[in-house]
Parts: structure tokens; C-alpha cells; sequence
């Protein structure tokens, strides 16, 4: 009686300890952040999101500094780029009213000595955060974006 | 009894694993809307944040075709701590400017703030996860005195 009474205290600490690093350890090992570089100077990385936000159904809403309505110094080495895709956007919503942090979707581009890299949130890091009816979104939108900084940077 | 507790004891670890997941404080707001929006902007003004931008994510799905309630995503940020990761940790810079979503579910209003667990787990500088630690503390005091009734 004894023994069954330690063997099933073993598994269920086991499982529960399991059960409370699953959360973190999955996060953990997404990738949370996406770096591309681009082998063109800003303005130029610049136009080509923009021309290929169209080919993967995204429609540019702003470009600003990091630090608009701020004030102070605007680093013009830091560019960000702001678009949406509504449909998948108004899916997502309806789907997960708490996916506001990822809207809209947008990229942050760094000149550093002299290279220009294109940076941005993993979409599929949403998951962690949502219910698991967005996984799919989030998977639609990580290869539009992967596809769009792809064309950018081609 | 040994069952019992046993039961117990994993219910409670399930439940701990759940609340690890839930990344992001959410609280309904015991004000309108519009009292919300002015009310999370006053917080965060108190906290020394600027609003820099209001997306009316709702209003722009609409003119898309797409109606839904009132979702607006509030955008601030403080120019000192901006420049510091400008400076320090450009690449983390994607986790700015810093953002609350306000909006309207079956009548309710809710304020979230973002996830800055996620941003935390971008680096293990010490620096840098105490400043938004800072964030975290100051973005989910300001919404929780935001959800307070207006007097």
C-alpha cells in the first residue's frame, strides 16, 4: 500500500512539473524574432515592402520613425513600416479578441553600420497568447510576411 | 482521501500551467468606451508615457467592409527608454512602441495590455528586463486604475 501510495505521488509531480514547464518551454523554443538583412540601402528596402506588400495582400497604412509624436531625436536608422491585411485581420479578431498586440502587422528596418535589416515579431508567436483557433492565421500570416521580406530582399 | 489530494494537488499544478499561459493582463473596464479610452490615456500620461497614436483598427475594417465592435490599439512610449534600446538593443526595438488594445465584446469593454513576457524573453540582459519590468508594472497598474469606475 505503501509503495503504490509513493509510485502514484512520483507520477503525478512528475506530470504535474511537466505540465508547468511545457508553457515556458514552448515558448522558449518559438522564435520570437525574425531578422532578414537586405542587401539594399533603407529607402531603397523601403519601396520594395511597398511594392511587395500588394503581391502578398497587404495594404501599406504608414512609415514612421521609432520614435513619432515623441519628440526629441528621430534616429533616421530606425524606419518602421506599418500594414494590414484586413481579412485576415478581421478573422483574427473574430476569432481572438486579445490579438490586438499583433495589429497591425509591421517591420522594423535598422541601418547599421552601412547594412539595413529587416526585423519583425514572429506571427506564430501569437500562439502562445491565443486560443488555438488562430493557429492557423498565425501560420498564414508568418509565410505572407516571410514571403513579402523574401521579394524585398531578393 | 489519498486520491483525493492527490486530485487536488494536480488540479492545482493544471490550473498554475494555465495561468503561465495567460501572457497578457486583460480587465473589464466598469466605464464605457469612450470613458476607457480617455481614462487608459490619463493612466499612462500619470506613468509619464506619451500616447503617440490611436489605431482605430474598427474603423479601418470598416471602410475595408468588415464591421466589428469597437477595437483600438493604443500606441505610447517614453523617449528616454526609447533611445536607450534604439542605442543598446536595436533588434529589441520591434517590441515598440509599447501598446494597449481596448475594445468591445458582448457589451463589455476590456483593456489588454501587451504581452511583455514575450519581450522579456527576447534577452537575458539584466538592464534591459528591468526596464520592462517597469513597463509591465506601470502598464498594468495604469489599465487596472483605468477599468476603475470615473467619479
Amino acid at each position: 500500500m505503501n509503495h503504490r501510495w509513493i509510485y502514484s505521488s512520483a507520477i503525478f509531480v512528475f506530470a504535474g512539473f511537466t505540465l508547468l514547464g511545457a508553457g515556458p518551454m514552448a515558448m522558449a523554443k518559438t522564435p520570437l524574432l525574425i531578422s532578414v538583412e537586405s542587401p539594399y540601402g533603407m529607402q531603397k528596402t523601403i519601396v520594395n515592402i511597398k511594392q511587395s506588400l500588394v503581391n502578398n495582400n497587404f495594404r501599406f497604412l504608414r512609415e514612421q520613425s521609432l520614435k513619432d509624436g515623441l519628440g526629441g531625436s528621430e534616429d533616421p536608422n530606425f524606419r518602421v513600416l506599418y500594414f494590414c491585411n484586413f481579412a485576415v485581420a478581421h478573422e483574427a479578431i473574430q476569432r481572438e479578441k486579445r490579438i490586438g498586440f499583433m495589429l497591425p502587422c509591421k517591420v522594423t528596418l535598422i541601418k547599421k553600420d552601412g547594412k539595413v535589416t529587416i526585423h519583425y515579431l514572429d506571427p506564430s508567436a501569437a500562439k502562445n497568447v491565443s486560443n488555438r483557433h488562430l493557429n492557423s492565421l498565425c501560420d498564414r500570416i508568418t509565410v505572407s510576411l516571410k514571403n513579402l521580406v523574401e521579394e524585398a530582399t531578393l | 482521501m489519498k486520491w483525493c489530494s492527490m486530485s487536488a494537488l494536480y488540479i492545482l499544478m493544471v490550473t498554475l500551467f494555465l495561468s503561465a499561459c495567460n501572457l497578457t493582463q486583460v480587465v473589464v473596464s466598469k466605464n464605457d468606451f469612450p470613458d476607457t479610452m480617455m481614462r487608459v490615456q490619463q493612466e499612462l500620461n500619470k506613468k509619464g508615457y506619451q500616447v503617440t497614436r490611436i489605431q482605430a483598427l474598427d474603423q479601418g475594417l470598416a471602410k475595408a467592409g468588415y464591421d466589428i465592435e469597437n477595437y483600438r490599439i493604443i500606441f505610447f512610449g517614453n523617449s528616454l527608454d526609447f533611445d536607450i534600446v534604439q542605442q543598446r538593443y536595436p533588434e529589441l526595438t520591434v517590441f515598440l512602441p509599447l501598446s494597449v488594445t481596448v475594445y468591445e465584446n458582448d457589451g463589455r469593454v476590456y483593456i489588454q495590455s501587451m504581452p511583455f513576457s514575450m519581450a522579456q524573453k527576447a534577452t537575458q540582459d539584466h538592464e534591459y528586463l528591468a526596464m520592462v519590468a517597469r513597463w509591465k508594472n506601470d502598464v498594468d497598474q495604469a489599465i487596472q486604475l483605468a477599468a476603475v469606475p470615473s467619479p
